[in-house]
């Protein structure tokens, strides 16, 4: 339950940021089945995997001929795809942004890469510190004191990656709501990393003035752990934090006044709702809220 | 232009998080009406102050009944309204949220709570995890705060209640506190805490000690960031090294005791070529490579440029709009509104559909 209640995604599963997009929706009450490939942890319980929390999770074997058509019905149904996969793979697969638009022209297809669809470097490999390493985030983000080593995962793949796609995810639905036209969201950590910087820009226009805004020793003590966070008596009581199956997570942000989220949700086994939604894919997402 | 043509925003000028939000909605084509107190800048141009770019600048004296009752038409008229006052500002000028509500019920009232970033940063979780182990901690405090914790889930919830609003014709308000945000930034990550033996430390800024997620320092003092993480790519960095004879860098990756001496051969290495001789050799490979830059030699760089990241407008280095949107794209980076540019606009536009007094 939440403020996106009867919001339905499709979700690829990929590394990296794509499925902590599909987490933050399905934390506000969207309804988010994510295709998995399959694996030996089938059926066994993965509390730790936060980012397909609150979500239905389906095993489809995506190379297998055939299995293209059945992820189409579930999108037939669906107001927005995401994808985290390299630039072509998707269209490889037989589910491109044609073949899906041709079965839905209302949809939202969002697509999560680092470098992003287009640009000299869009077919390299890279991971969220090569990301922000080429945008400017890391140098901006880190002390010139110290080895330039950012949080891993922080600064491109949620910041500038997860959150940018979220967003511009809800915007595209918006105005497919109006319109009725779907189209394609690149959101590229490259490009995101770079986007939430520009509050720093405003006062610099030199390398040594962007120098002087770069992190400094901090004053404030104390600084907490994440578990240190959880146990602090202001943070306890808005419930920053909770732990579930032993796993101690952030609850869903923002809130939400009249429709707030559900408590945390568990993470699904993998396949744990493959014979559920597989059972009658046209009518998927039917009656789930 | 935009995705979001046709979306009316007020925003209440604040320092901070709000006003980033507000240029991300402009970015997208919202229009957004800032609206500003009197000052004697008004009508300076101020291209620095690229949070407000594509905004309409409205200055209003909020001591002023009449003022207050010009925003509440604006209001009457918005879909959505931000503001990132201190706690009970709104309330206190006669637009807090029961107040807009009532008049406005499928308003979506944002708000972006918490009035020291550093603060909520450090509390939150965030910080001590940006910061590396063992020494003070030091963190970009507004990248986290007010734009990653802050600004960015205003955006996102704003949008969400939006959509929820366009179905049940219901507003209400958003909570955005930075505190809520930052922990929340951190998830991905904490649900890898499990696998690298429970240590938090492990998933802080130089806390897990890989020889192949690191930055490494050139000759000519400049940075790169390696990361092959997939065996196939280290394989990929190793043989590029010409280290894929040595048997301890080939397993790297499994002997863990070995990471703290394997990573300092490689700071020797890289300390033997220059950043931009590093480029050649691993740029454009399967190594997971990319010199570390500043926003400035971002700007530069091919990959930046042909997709056109960075742009100088009237002198300002700025972003340009993200995500991307094919059917809808954002129109260029929009000018910045001298302060007040648009108060005779705004104004006769509400005298229009039915007068105010306000000056």
């Amino acid at each position: 339950m939440g403020v996106l209640d009867g919001l339905k995604v499709v979700e690829i599963a990929a590394l990296g940021p794509a499925p902590a997009c599909g987490a933050m929706l399905a934390d506000l009450g969207a309804d988010v089945i994510v295709i998995e490939r399959p694996a030996e942890n089938a059926g066994v319980p993965r509390p730790h995997e936060t980012w397909h929390r609150g979500k239905r999770s389906v095993v489809i074997d995506l190379k297998q001929p055939g299995t293209a058509d059945t992820v189409l019905m579930l999108v037939e149904q669906a107001d927005a795809l995401i994808e985290g996969m390299r630039p072509g793979v998707m269209e490889r697969l037989g589910l491109g942004p044609e073949a899906c638009f041709a079965r839905k022209p209302s949809l939202v297809y969002g697509r999560l890469t680092g470098w992003g669809q287009e640009g000299p470097l869009k077919h390299v490999a890279g991971h969220d510190g090569n990301y922000i390493a080429l945008s400017g985030a890391l140098w901006m983000g880190t002390s010139p004191a110290l080895r330039p080593e950012p949080p891993p995962g922080i600064y491109g793949d949620v910041a500038g990656g997860a959150l940018y796609l979220a967003t511009g995810l809800l915007a595209g639905v918006l105005r497919a709501r109006k319109d009725g036209r779907g189209q394609v969201v690149d959101a590229a950590m490259v490009d995101g990393s770079a986007h939430l910087m520009n509050l720093l820009f405003a006062s610099a226009f030199t390398r040594d003035g962007l120098d002087q805004l770069r992190p400094k020793e901090t004053t404030v003590v104390p600084v907490l752990s994440p578990l240190q966070a959880a146990r602090h008596p202001n943070n306890a009581a808005r419930g920053v934090y909770t732990v579930l199956d032993g796993v101690l997570q952030a609850t869903a942000a923002p809130r939400f006044l009249r429709t707030p989220s559900s408590p945390t949700a568990h993470v699904p086994a993998r396949g744990e709702h493959t014979s559920q939604v597989l059972a009658a894919p046209n009518s998927a997402f039917e009656g789930m809220h | 232009m935009g995705v979001l043509e046709g979306l009316r925003v007020v925003e209440l000028a604040s320092s901070g998080g709000t006003g980033f939000c507000g240029m991300f909605l402009a970015d997208l084509g919202a229009d957004v009406i800032l609206i500003e107190r009197p000052s004697d800048d008004v009508g300076r141009a101020r291209p620095e102050a690229i949070q407000h770019r594509g905004k309409r600048s409205a200055v209003l004296d909020l001591a002023q009944s009449e003022a207050i009752g010009a925003v509440l038409q604006l209001i009457d008229r918005a879909d959505a309204l931000i503001e990132g006052l201190q706690p009970g500002g709104m309330e206190h000028l006669g637009l807090g949220p029961e107040v807009c509500l009532a008049r406005k019920p499928s308003l979506v009232y944002g708000r972006l709570t918490g009035e020291d970033e550093t603060a909520c940063a450090a509390m939150s979780g965030a910080l001590w995890i940006a910061s590396q182990p063992g020494v003070p901690a030091a963190a970009p405090n507004t990248l986290l705060g007010q734009v990653g914790g802050g600004a960015l889930y205003l955006t996102f919830g704003v949008l969400a209640a939006l959509l929820r609003a366009q179905s049940d014709g219901c507003g209400q308000i958003v909570d955005a506190a930075m505190v809520d945000g930052c922990a929340n930034l951190l998830n991905m990550m904490l649900g890898v805490v499990p696998s690298r033996d429970g240590k938090f430390d492990a998933i802080r800024a130089n806390g897990y000690g890989r020889h192949w997620v690191r930055s490494y320092r050139c000759a000519d003092g400049e940075w790169v960031r390696v990361e092959p993480d997939e065996p196939q790519f280290y394989a990929d960095l190793i043989r590029r090294l010409g280290l894929d004879h040595d048997e301890r860098f080939i397993h790297g990756q499994e002997n863990r005791k070995q990471w703290p001496q394997l990573a300092a051969e490689l700071d020797a290495l890289f300390a033997t070529k220059t950043r931009a001789q590093w480029c050649k050799l691993l740029e454009g490979s399967d190594a997971c490579f990319a010199p570390v830059l500043s926003p400035i030699e971002a700007a530069r760089h091919p990959h930046n440029v042909a997709r056109g990241i960075y742009q100088t407008v009237d002198g300002v280095l700025q972003a340009a709009p993200a995500p991307r949107f094919t059917a809808t794209p954002s129109p260029s980076i929009h000018r910045v509104p001298p302060l007040g540019a648009h108060t005779r606009d705004v104004l006769r536009e509400l005298r229009a559909l039915g007068g105010t007094d306000a000056t």
